[in-house]
């Protein structure tokens, strides 16, 4: 699949009703995907804007998570979930929760990081809940736990251009996409951590990927209940991606 | 294309571990919650330098102006083979020793103050800052900064600064201004002065100092060890190693190297991580950071500016006692280098200064070269090793990451 745009946000932030006011006015005709992060208690992959948006306490209202999902489902027809594995080995039951909900890929930013060891059991965990494990690479990552990793699974990728959520490194777009690329030349490939603009946007496609994720640039404007600022940059992002394409 | 009569040895690309690690390189992570200390860097590093850092290419091609002012400097440095101390230590294996003292500034720091030097040159940078331990690296430093034709600052340790006049004058020479560090110039160093105007420092204090110079000087900072992109620059090393024992048709079974934050081990190991080579990392029993230090997230400097690492750590708070192998004295390591020695690939020793010291003497008096007391610590590792090893037959690497004879004073006390 070709041209998609992702957007993420943090469950509850900044609530979960405005969230779905948010998500109520998004334009599936340019929105493909939502990605939902989990509150985390410690974000640490994040950058300090997505980190900003992590509350633990929202987790505690279950029923409007829940309705969240509903929504997002309404709207775009594949609703990703991501959850740092450091939360969910805290919570019993929380990819039953979040699949029954309606999440069928799922994101982990930490698992190869920090619980490598442990890939194997959630691949698997999750495959039991007709739920898909969508890797999550970046420029760290070692060739042979690519191939390693493309070989168990089947899903999307997840490709961050930044060490961080929201960093703005100096880096070569084209190489960083092209190297992705060369590694995964069979899988669709979303870009995401850093995209800031819509030349970003059209490096990336120009190069081969296959989307894009974004979230701290639509951080700002939901704080601020600026929903058209967001929509529009949405919008921006979308019309660059299909002109590219 | 920078043409070398010693481009059969130079290489023309810098090697990134990166690549081939067995797993994931934790990334680094914010030290504060409200603000990125990650995005930081930005402010304070080369941009190229940062470029390197995050890079997944297994290979960056070195500069033609970086390779010329390589071989300027003394590039390609000579591995030797060691035939004298075989003898001495009754030994029927090869052993040979990669000289990084050979170089101008007489260690390996200078293969990564040059490119860092030239890329802050690049982007318009007047001045560029640091810090340094023994001194090599701000001498480095200081000789970098003066063939690209900036300014350049070092705040020393003070232990250091005091035992080492020499070090100073050098660092002078090539035009660099060497302040002691705890210092006044710094709000960090007026604080740890308030509470100890003796305090001996420590190179997390004399980071911070640098930083926080950079930060309020509108300067460039210049790094001496610990990161990727610094480790990358010193792969150098081991390229010419490769080359060098290719030619000689011979191959490592096992390779030798001091570790302070990693950078020259690193540089001389990780182009044969691919190998069967045993590796083994030499560091100072006074600083035990592979036996009582822990692997995990822990800051580069003392003051927390910089982002925080995923490295073997005494704490990032560690004040060493005072040894002369000052290079030695940093609290963590370089985290590609932590990691492989966390999984087993890379083992570690820690020997004493005493045992330091009788290998100076021992290098010395049978190959001619004073070995820096940093660069001693592989001598001492490898008599241990071999008095430990049953095999005779073995091809040994060294790598003798400086010179010594600016650190002379450390036999003025005596025998130890």
């Amino acid at each position: 699949m070709s041209g998609r745009v992702l957007i993420y946000m943090t469950i509850g932030y900044p609530s979960i009703e405005e969230q779905i006011d948010f998500v109520r006015g998004l334009d599936s005709t340019y929105v493909t995907g939502i990605e939902l992060g989990y509150p985390s208690s410690n974000p640490r992959y994040d950058g300090p804007v997505i980190r900003q948006t992590h509350n633990p306490e929202i987790r505690k209202d279950r029923n409007a998570i829940r309705t969240l999902f509903e929504e997002c489902g309404q709207i775009v027809h594949s609703v990703t979930s991501l959850m740092y594995y450091s939360d969910y080995i805290q919570e019993d039951h929380l990819i039953d929760f979040l699949a029954g909900c309606g999440a069928r890929d799922f994101i982990v930013p930490d698992l190869l990081i920090d619980y490598a060891q442990k890939t194997e059991s959630l691949i698997h965990e999750l495959e039991n809940s007709d739920s898909r494990y969508v890797p999550f690479f970046n420029a760290a990552t070692p060739d042979r736990v690519i191939s390693n990793i493309e070989g168990r699974t089947s899903s999307w990728i997840y490709y961050g251009l930044q060490p961080s959520t929201g960093i703005n490194m100096p880096y070569d777009i084209g190489a960083v996409v092209g190297r992705a690329i060369e590694c995964l030349p069979r899988r669709e490939i979303n870009f995401g951590f850093g995209i800031r603009n819509r030349e970003d946007v059209s490096r990336i496609i120009e190069a081969g990927g296959s989307g894009i994720a974004v979230g701290s640039v639509l951080v700002n404007d939901l704080r601020d209940r600026n929903f058209n600022s967001a929509y529009n940059k949405i919008s921006e992002f979308s019309e660059v991606i299909k002109s590219a394409v | 294309m920078y043409q070398s009569t010693n481009s059969e040895i130079l290489p023309e690309y810098w090697y990134n571990v990166i690549p081939d690690l067995p797993e994931q390189l934790s990334p680094p992570r914010d030290s504060r919650q409200d603000v990125s200390s990650i995005d930081l860097l930005n402010r304070i590093l080369p941009k190229k330098l940062l470029e390197q850092e995050f890079s997944f290419k297994r290979t960056e091609r070195i500069p033609d102006e970086v390779l010329q002012a390589y071989e300027q400097i003394g590039r390609p440095t000579p591995l030797i083979r060691a035939r004298n101390l075989e003898k001495k230590l009754n030994y029927s294996g090869h052993i040979f020793y990669k000289y990084e003292g050979a170089t101008a500034t007489g260690s390996h720091k200078i293969n990564t103050a040059i490119p860092q030097a030239f890329f802050a040159r690049d982007e318009g940078t007047k001045e560029v800052v640091t810090e340094t331990g023994a001194g090599q690296w701000g001498t480095a430093t200081a000789l970098a900064a003066s063939l690209a034709g900036l300014r350049s600052t070092v705040f020393m340790v003070r232990t250091s600064y005091r035992q080492k006049p020499l070090r100073q004058r050098i660092m002078s020479l090539y035009g660099a201004r060497v302040e002691e560090s705890p210092s006044e110039h710094t709000e960090f160093g007026k604080s740890f002065l308030a509470r100890d105007p003796e305090h001996p420092g420590s190179l997390g204090i004399a980071i911070s100092e640098a930083v926080e110079y950079a930060l309020t000087n509108n300067c460039t900072y210049l790094l001496g060890s610990v990161m990727n992109s610094v480790v990358t620059h010193q792969s150098v090393i081991g390229l010419e190693t490769k080359k060098q024992l290719e030619i000689l048709g011979e191959a490592p079974d096992t390779m030798i190297g001091c570790v302070g934050g990693g950078s020259n081990f690193s540089g001389f190991v990780f182009p044969f991580i691919g190998t069967e080579a045993k590796m083994i990392a030499s560091t100072a029993a006074e600083v035990p950071k592979f036996s009582k230090g822990k692997f995990g997230y822990d800051l580069i400097d003392t003051a927390g500016i910089l982002p925080q690492l995923k490295m073997y750590s005494l704490g990032a708070d560690f004040v060493p006692e005072r040894i002369y192998a000052g290079g030695l004295r940093y609290h963590g390591a370089a985290p590609a280098l932590s990691m492989l020695i966390s999984n087993g690939r890379i083992k570690t020793d820690e020997v004493s200064e005493g045992e330091v010291i009788q290998a100076m003497k021992l290098f010395a008096n049978t190959q001619g070269v004073v070995p820096a007391p940093e660069s001693a610590h592989a001598v001492a590792t490898l008599v241990r090793y071999l008095r430990n090893s049953d095999s005779q037959r073995e091809t040994i690497v060294m790598n003798i990451s400086g010179h010594g004879l600016l650190d002379l004073s450390i036999f003025d006390k005596g025998e130890k």
